[in-house]
């Protein structure tokens, strides 16, 4: 198991956000997130990466216990994030984005800059060349001089995949990859999200199109409010009447920012 | 014309101190309140050792800096760990606690009276001893510092600092520090305050606890933000309005013991203004090409 999610709870005040969850990711598959809004499927992104801690439970990734750590330790251990609302610096260009997530000193070193600037300059371009290469997979290729803000939705979620790549992470969780998109860039961006498994990566992916699902999912989770109803495969899951009830029948609470 | 050398030679040290600050302040978005006792930390350092310990001038120099970059790791690890503004507190805190020592520790800084006697630079067997000798001198030491800062803000280090400014959750989100990266940021910028000071009390020969107060602090803040926070050359211009200000005041008839109040009344009002009509400082906002990012792909 890659990634094991045991007995994690979070409560805010008086609500209970994430209940007694219990799933594992494993290794090289996709992992789908499914519930009704406010089931809690953000907040266990949260709760996985390191933006919130549980209030009780644990989070272990390849054996090592990663409840409580810092958000960019995570990172640097292999676990990467897309957020819903995308969070690009969008006055940057493409390729100042994507060079933001690389991993090591390059980003932080001021003695480079100060004394080792040949070097620096070398290390970029291999950082450049990589991001580009990257920027040509994910389908952006020609795009890396362009500022953020005048990139189409579509092309902006692309980057956020682009980036995440960047960071060199194993286990990658997408917030709702496909919001918002119309046929044509669903087509361009699901058949990626599939290919990274290709490439080795793991996913975990909170998604709410069942056609998606079905074609891509290789393990389902079903979460409503916090509690982890339900994990088997797509057919599995849409097979049980209860959690289709809840999923379609609007059993459950329904609220802001799952 | 030595008067022009002296103020050429001021405008210099707190050109460098200023554009320290502008780190913080323009680059990071972090208050320090503290840049005068740094300044400070530094002109003490540097004399003392000079005076007492018979150091020379370089070695001295190096210790202000590395003495003004300790003191500010002690606030800067703690406070940034928590949240920028609680910074602006710890800061406050720290000016005031430095400001104290340098009036009651008297055996060591002889207190209010002030270490007057301070040796002029002496670099390699040549003291720098005339006005214009010590011009060249701080241009030469203000030229290094704007290269050094130049260069680490047009380095992946600085577009992090930007990235920042934007965005500090998806910085985290790509793997980045931001709690180091403000560190950094905080001794980088108290160990150029300290390089400034250890130029202050050579040129000066003496120095007194008044130069290092909360007012001055106050006073190389609004350097900073004058002329537009997050510029290189920026705090540069603002150091020029407000060490001129003083001097364009004497044109008025304003009998000597009003000039001081009405000049921090005018700073006052200067401020209150740009930040109405203004915030982004005179020059407006910064924008770069780090290491030329833009400028290669463009040619791709």
């Amino acid at each position: 198991m890659l990634l094991r999610i045991e007995h994690v709870s979070v409560r805010f005040g008086g609500i209970v956000a994430v209940n007694d969850s219990n799933f594992t990711v494993k290794e090289n598959e996709i992992t789908c997130l499914i519930g009704p809004n406010g089931a809690g499927k953000t907040t266990l992104f949260n709760l996985i990466t390191g933006f919130l801690t549980p209030t009780t439970g644990s989070i272990h990734f390849r054996d090592q216990n990663i409840t409580g750590m810092k958000p960019e330790k995570i990172v640097r251990l292999g676990i990467a994030r897309t957020f819903q609302n995308l969070r690009l610096f969008n006055d940057m260009t493409v390729l100042e984005n994507m060079l933001l997530a690389v991993p090591g000193k390059y980003n932080q070193s001021i003695l480079r800059p100060l004394f080792l600037r040949p070097r620096l300059k070398k290390i970029e371009a291999g950082n450049i060349e990589r991001a580009l290469e990257t920027l040509e997979y994910v389908g952006l290729g020609g795009k890396a001089g362009e500022i953020v803000d005048n990139l189409s939705y579509a092309e902006q979620k692309l980057l956020t995949i682009g980036r995440l790549l960047m960071t060199e992470a194993d286990v990658l969780l997408l917030d709702e990859p496909a919001s918002g998109l119309d046929k044509n860039s669903l087509d361009r961006i699901m058949p990626l999200v599939q290919d990274l498994k290709r490439q080795n990566k793991t996913i975990l992916l909170i998604e709410h199109n069942m056609d998606i699902i079905r074609s891509i999912a290789d393990q389902v989770v079903f979460l409503n409010q916090g509690q982890v109803l339900g994990v088997g495969t797509a057919e599995e899951i849409m097979s049980n009447p209860a959690l289709t009830e809840i999923y379609f029948g609007g059993g459950a609470h329904h609220g802001e920012g799952a | 014309m030595n008067y022009l050398y002296d103020f050429v030679t001021l405008l210099c040290i707190y050109s460098v101190l200023a554009i320290g600050l502008n780190l913080m302040i323009g680059y990071t978005g972090i208050f320090s309140m503290s840049h005068a006792a740094l300044l400070g930390v530094g002109a003490y350092t540097s004399a003392l050792l000079s005076m007492k310990a018979g150091f020379p001038f370089l070695v001295s120099m190096v210790c202000a800096v590395i003495v003004a970059a300790l003191f500010s790791a002690i606030i800067s690890v703690p406070s940034l760990r928590i949240a920028g503004d609680y910074f602006i507190v710890a800061s406050m805190s720290l000016q005031i606690i430095i400001y104290e020592i340098f009036v009651t520790w008297i055996e060591v800084t002889n207190g209010p009276a002030g270490l007057p006697g301070i040796p002029r630079p002496n670099l390699f067997g040549f003291v720098i001893k005339t006005p214009q000798a010590y011009m060249w001198f701080s241009i030469v030491m203000l030229s290094l510092v704007v290269a050094a800062v130049y260069g680490i803000i047009h380095s992946p280090f600085g577009r992090v600092l930007r990235a920042m400014k934007e965005d500090p959750i998806a910085v985290q989100s790509l793997g980045e520090s931001v709690v180091r990266a403000k560190v950094t940021i905080a001794i980088l910028s108290s160990a150029i305050a300290g390089l400034a000071g250890s130029l202050y009390a050579h040129k000066m020969t003496f120095i007194n606890p008044a130069t290092f107060d909360i007012h001055e602090s106050i006073t190389i803040a609004s350097m900073v933000i004058l002329a537009g926070a997050g510029r290189v050359w920026g705090p540069i211009i603002g150091v020029f309005i407000i060490q001129a200000f003083p001097e364009l005041l004497r044109f008025l008839e304003i009998s000597g013991s009003h000039v001081g109040s009405i000049q921090k009344a005018l700073y006052g009002l200067i401020l209150i203004l740009l930040m109405m009509f203004r915030p982004q400082g005179i020059f407006g906002k910064f924008k770069d090409t780090t290491l030329g990012v833009n400028k290669h792909v463009a040619k791709n």
